[in-house]
Parts: C-alpha cells; sequence; structure tokens
C-alpha cells in the first residue's frame, strides 16, 4: 500500500522557521524572547510557528479521523488560530507557550468534532467557554497530552533517543523499552550475562534521562 | 530470583546506581527501592532521594506510553504523525521515523488492517483536495497580515556591500549550462557507455565552472564572511559539553544556540554556491544577541565565537559600525576565535575598511 500526499505548501511555509516544528523549547525561548522585546519579525516567527503548528496539528487529525471534508480544515484552522491569538495576552506562562498552542488546539478540535455532531455535552460547553486560554491554568498537566496526536511524536522521541545511543545499546534498549522484555530474556537473546545487561541497561537509563526529546516530553509527564 | 532480603541489602548499599537505573529495573527491584527509601526518611539525603524517585518514576510513565505504542494494534495512533513528520522537511527528520514507517507500511501490507488503510487512503485524498485548494502560505497571509510571498529581503554580498562600502568588482556572469554535442559513434556499446559518461561528465564540468564562478564571486573578505558550519555550531556544543557552560550562563547559551539557528537559517545556498542571506533572520539574529549580551554579567565578555558570530552578521547586514568593536574585543582573546578575528581584521585592513566610516 502506497500513501500519497502532497504537503508541498504547509512544508513552504514551514521551512521559513529555524526552528523544527516539535522543537519546544526553542518555541518557547522565541516567544519569551517576542514578549520582552517584540518587533514585526519577532511577532512573525510566532505566528509562522503556531499557523503551520495548527494546520499540521488539524492534518493529523484529519488523517486519524473519519468524516471530515475539505472544506472544514481551513475554517477549523481559523477558529484555532483566532483563539491563541485572543488567548495568549492572558497566558502565564510564557516558557510553555508551544504546550499551551498544542492544549488549545485539542480543546478546539474537541469542540470542532462536538458541534459537527450536533450534542453538546454540559462537559463540553463548559470546555467550549474556558477553552481560549484559562484552561491551560486550570487542567491539569497530564491531561494536556492528547494521545491521539502526540502519540506519534511520544514514539518518534524513543525511536530517536534510541537512535542516539552508542551503536552497542541500540539492541538492549529496543529489547527493554520497547518490546519489554525482562534481563533474562535480553541475556539469552544477545548471549551476553545478566550483570552486563544491567550495565548496559544502566547506562541507557542514564542518556535517556539527558535526551533532549524525552526530556521535553518529561515536561508534560511531571 | 534472589531473595528479598537479599537484594534490600544491595539497594541499600548501592542506592545511587539503582535510583540512576530505576526506570530499567524489574517491578520487584523498583518495590525494593521505593520501600528502601520509605524506610529511611530518617536519612540526611531522604529529600534528594525522594526527589529522584519521583523524576524516574515520571520517566517510567513516559517511556512505558512510548514503548506500548510500538504494538502493531497501535500503528494508526502513531501513523498520522510519522507519516505527516516524514514528509515535512521540518521534521525530527531521522532515520527512526522512515524506519518505522516502513515498518507500519510492512506490516500493514501484511494484511492488518486492510480496510482501515482504504479509509486512510481516502482520508488522505481529502487531504490533498484541501491542500491543492488553498495554500499555507496564502492562508497564513490572509489570518496573520504577515507577508511572506514578497521575494525575502536578501542580502546579496557583492552587491549591496559594494554599492555602500566601496567599488568592488562587478557581478560575474554564471557561465551558462551548455549541452555538449554527441559525438559521433558507431559501437552500440560504446554508445551506451557514452549516454552514461557525457551528462556525468557535463555535470562535472557545469559544478566545476559554478564553483569557479561562485569564488570569484566574491572578495576575500566577502568569502571570510560566509557563514560557515562552525560559526552556528558552538553554542550547541558547549551546552552539550559537560563543564563547557557554568550554571548561570546556560539561559544565555540557551538564547545562543537560538541565535545560532537564525544565522544558520538566513543561509540560502545550493550546493554552497553564491550564497546569500536573508537579511529579516539576520536581523533579528543580531537583534537577540545583543540582548543575550546585555544579560551577561557585568565585566564578563561574550565567548569569542559568539563575537565572531556577532561580526559577521553584522558585516553581512553591512553594519560595518557594529562589526568593528566585537572584532576588535574577540582579537584581544586567545584560541581559534582570536586568530580567526585578526584574520579578518587583516582582510578588512587590506579592503581598506578598518576605517570605515
Amino acid at each position: 500500500m502506497s500513501y500519497h500526499l502532497d504537503l508541498h505548501s504547509l512544508d513552504e511555509l514551514a521551512l521559513g522557521l529555524p526552528f523544527g516544528l516539535d522543537a519546544c523549547a526553542d518555541v518557547n525561548t522565541a516567544y519569551s524572547a517576542h514578549l520582552r522585546s517584540p518587533t514585526t519579525e519577532s511577532a512573525k516567527l510566532v505566528d509562522l510557528w503556531t499557523y503551520c503548528f495548527i494546520r499540521r496539528y488539524y492534518l493529523m487529525k484529519f488523517i486519524r479521523e473519519n468524516g471530515f471534508q475539505s472544506c472544514e480544515l481551513e475554517s477549523v484552522v481559523e477558529q484555532t488560530y483566532r483563539k491563541v491569538e485572543r488567548g495568549r495576552k492572558r497566558l502565564k506562562q510564557h516558557n510553555r507557550y508551544a504546550q499551551w498552542v498544542s492544549v488549545v488546539c485539542k480543546n478546539n478540535f474537541i469542540n470542532f468534532v462536538t458541534r459537527r455532531s450536533h450534542v453538546i455535552t454540559l462537559d463540553a460547553t463548559a470546555m467550549i467557554s474556558d477553552s481560549d486560554g484559562d484552561l491551560f491554568e486550570l487542567m491539569p498537566e497530564s491531561e494536556w497530552v492528547d494521545p491521539s496526536v502526540d502519540a506519534g511524536m511520544l514514539y518518534v522521541a524513543l525511536a530517536r533517543a534510541i537512535e542516539d545511543l552508542p551503536q552497542f545499546l541500540h539492541h538492549v534498549a529496543r529489547m527493554r523499552f520497547v518490546e519489554q522484555l525482562s534481563y533474562e530474556e535480553i541475556g539469552r537473546l544477545t548471549g551476553h550475562s545478566l550483570a552486563t545487561v544491567r550495565a548496559y541497561i544502566h547506562k541507557v537509563c542514564t542518556r535517556f534521562r539527558r535526551d533532549p526529546g524525552l526530556r521535553e516530553f518529561k515536561s508534560w509527564y511531571e | 530470583m534472589r531473595s528479598k532480603h537479599k537484594i534490600y541489602d544491595h539497594v541499600g548499599r548501592n542506592l545511587d546506581w539503582f535510583l540512576d537505573a530505576y526506570v530499567g529495573l524489574d517491578e520487584y527491584e523498583k518495590d525494593v527501592v521505593q520501600q528502601y527509601v520509605q524506610d529511611n526518611s530518617d536519612h540526611a539525603s531522604y529529600d534528594q532521594w525522594v526527589k529522584r524517585l519521583i523524576d524516574a518514576k515520571v520517566m517510567e510513565r513516559l517511556l512505558n506510553d512510548a514503548g506500548a505504542l510500538a504494538d502493531s494494534s497501535r500503528d494508526i495512533e502513531t501513523f498520522p504523525y510519522t507519516f505527516l513528520a516524514s514528509r515535512l522537511k521540518n521534521g525530527p527528520g531521522t532515520e527512526s521515523l522512515d524506519a518505522e514507517l516502513h515498518k507500519i507500511k510492512r506490516r500493514r501490507e501484511r494484511g492488518a488492517g486492510a480496510e482501515e488503510d482504504e479509509e486512510i487512503s481516502k482520508r488522505l485524498a481529502i487531504v490533498n483536495q484541501v491542500e491543492a485548494k488553498k495554500s499555507a502560505l496564502e492562508h497564513f497571509e490572509s489570518l496573520s497580515g504577515h507577508v511572506v510571498r514578497e521575494d525575502p529581503p536578501e542580502y546579496k554580498l557583492v552587491t549591496s556591500l559594494g554599492d555602500r562600502l566601496r567599488s568592488g568588482p562587478g557581478h560575474r556572469q554564471v557561465v551558462p549550462r551548455d549541452r555538449a554535442p554527441q559525438p559521433p559513434v558507431s559501437k552500440r556499446v560504446r554508445r551506451v557507455v557514452g549516454k552514461i559518461v557525457q551528462p556525468i561528465f557535463v555535470a562535472v564540468v557545469v559544478v566545476s565552472v559554478l564553483q569557479v564562478a561562485s569564488y570569484l564571486n566574491d572578495s576575500p573578505i566577502d568569502r571570510r564572511a560566509h557563514l560557515k558550519d562552525a560559526d552556528v555550531a558552538w553554542a550547541e556544543r558547549g551546552l552539550a559539553t559537560r563543564g563547557f557552560v557554568r550554571g548561570s550562563e546556560i539561559e544565555i547559551y540557551e538564547d545562543y544556540v537560538l541565535i545560532s539557528k537564525y544565522a544558520s537559517g538566513a543561509r540560502k545556498s545550493v550546493f554552497g554556491l553564491f550564497p546569500s542571506y536573508h537579511a529579516d533572520m539576520l536581523h533579528q539574529a543580531k537583534f537577540l544577541m545583543d540582548m543575550a549580551n546585555q544579560r551577561l554579567e557585568k565585566n564578563t565578555s561574550p565567548p569569542g565565537a559568539a563575537l565572531i558570530l556577532y561580526a559577521k552578521i553584522s558585516f553581512l547586514l553591512g553594519d560595518i559600525d557594529s562589526m568593528i568593536p566585537a572584532l576588535k574585543k574577540a582579537a584581544t582573546m586567545d584560541g581559534p576565535s582570536g586568530t580567526e578575528a585578526r584574520k579578518i581584521m587583516i582582510d578588512l585592513d587590506e579592503a581598506n575598511l578598518m576605517q570605515y566610516p
């Protein structure tokens, strides 16, 4: 099965950013710098990242979920972008801008889906009224994560962390943290002694703790 | 399995090691570590242990979630991001991303979720329609009021600087790509070989000519001013290298990393030929560098590499007033930055720019 997808226009736009779309730390630094000393360029940069992130978020949702029309993307992106624009004035945690935008996307998506189905539950109504910005402060951070979108990012972060390990640790790390094998099983499969496996896992854990991709996600779980 | 009592003693003797490796431990070992910490609440390091334990548990949840996603039944959860990220140049761009995507595809080809596949293809067709209907660029411009579409105000080294600072050499015409005439050949084998070799030969000649043209296009000082990888990589290396950055300087170094990214993003060139720069990104880098340097403690000089980067950015923007003090400061330093600064100053002197204005 081959999947065809032409993302030329978004790709071109996102290339104007000096950092990756998922580089939360860089985005937050750029946002804080913009607030300290706003310029036309800094505003453009923040807006550009915000737009690209929101658009990609909904593209992912459109691929993940069923029943969307092509005409709906533009309006839902626009609606979310406006919410971010309005809500960020009230955002207190400037160093969490990227995460906050993600939360706004998530809530707006819930609103969008709820409105489409013409069934507005009490919970959803509460979310609609809050979703501009305050919600971020009220919501427990464990609920910031959007499993249907962030799952991919999280998995890639782990895959990348493993890729960045020295070659001799790759297999052991995959066996332990992806395939969830026990020390004994790893020892049997690799031919290493239990002590060696333990030493390797220790090395992997130490490196994972320092890995920037995983650290970025860690702040979502804290 | 070793007895719990024996492990308990072992944990007690090597608690640091066990706390470091907590996320990788077997479940019964984790219980023992936790128990040991709880039993020793009167220990001087108790607070420290608890902090590390909490930290390890956060990492454990994260790794469990990430690891669980490797299950083929959850392909559909990871697929949208993996697929989109692999299609965007501004994505994480890792080998593992491609490998994961390949694995997902392979599993699906083997029949896991054929119906879902059909559905995904339909959805991708919708996304393609959306992308074709209104480009992201147009949409962004109409929403934000920013203008991205106009030709970015690029700074071309020779033209702008030449106009402003000196009557330098004019543009050299790029040698046009000529097609080599097909040599008359009679034998079939020679013809096939010729067909393969000729385009390669022509490509090599064209690239060589362009490289020479690109080289001659720049004066020695222009060539020295071009941003090289080393000019933009030092900050990230500094952050990653233990001991290079002291605690209080980390924030400033994070700013330097961002500045380096701006500077690096401003470079525009194909195969290193005829490099040019986006002026707005250079301006932003210079502005952020000013802000970062202001935050340095009193009597602390920015690192030599930061001064060189600042000088080069200033030069590329034609701001000689800002460039010269930074260079002079860097030239007083030891090490490669000092040497580089002194070389640039010699070139500037030869180009009669040190007396500017």
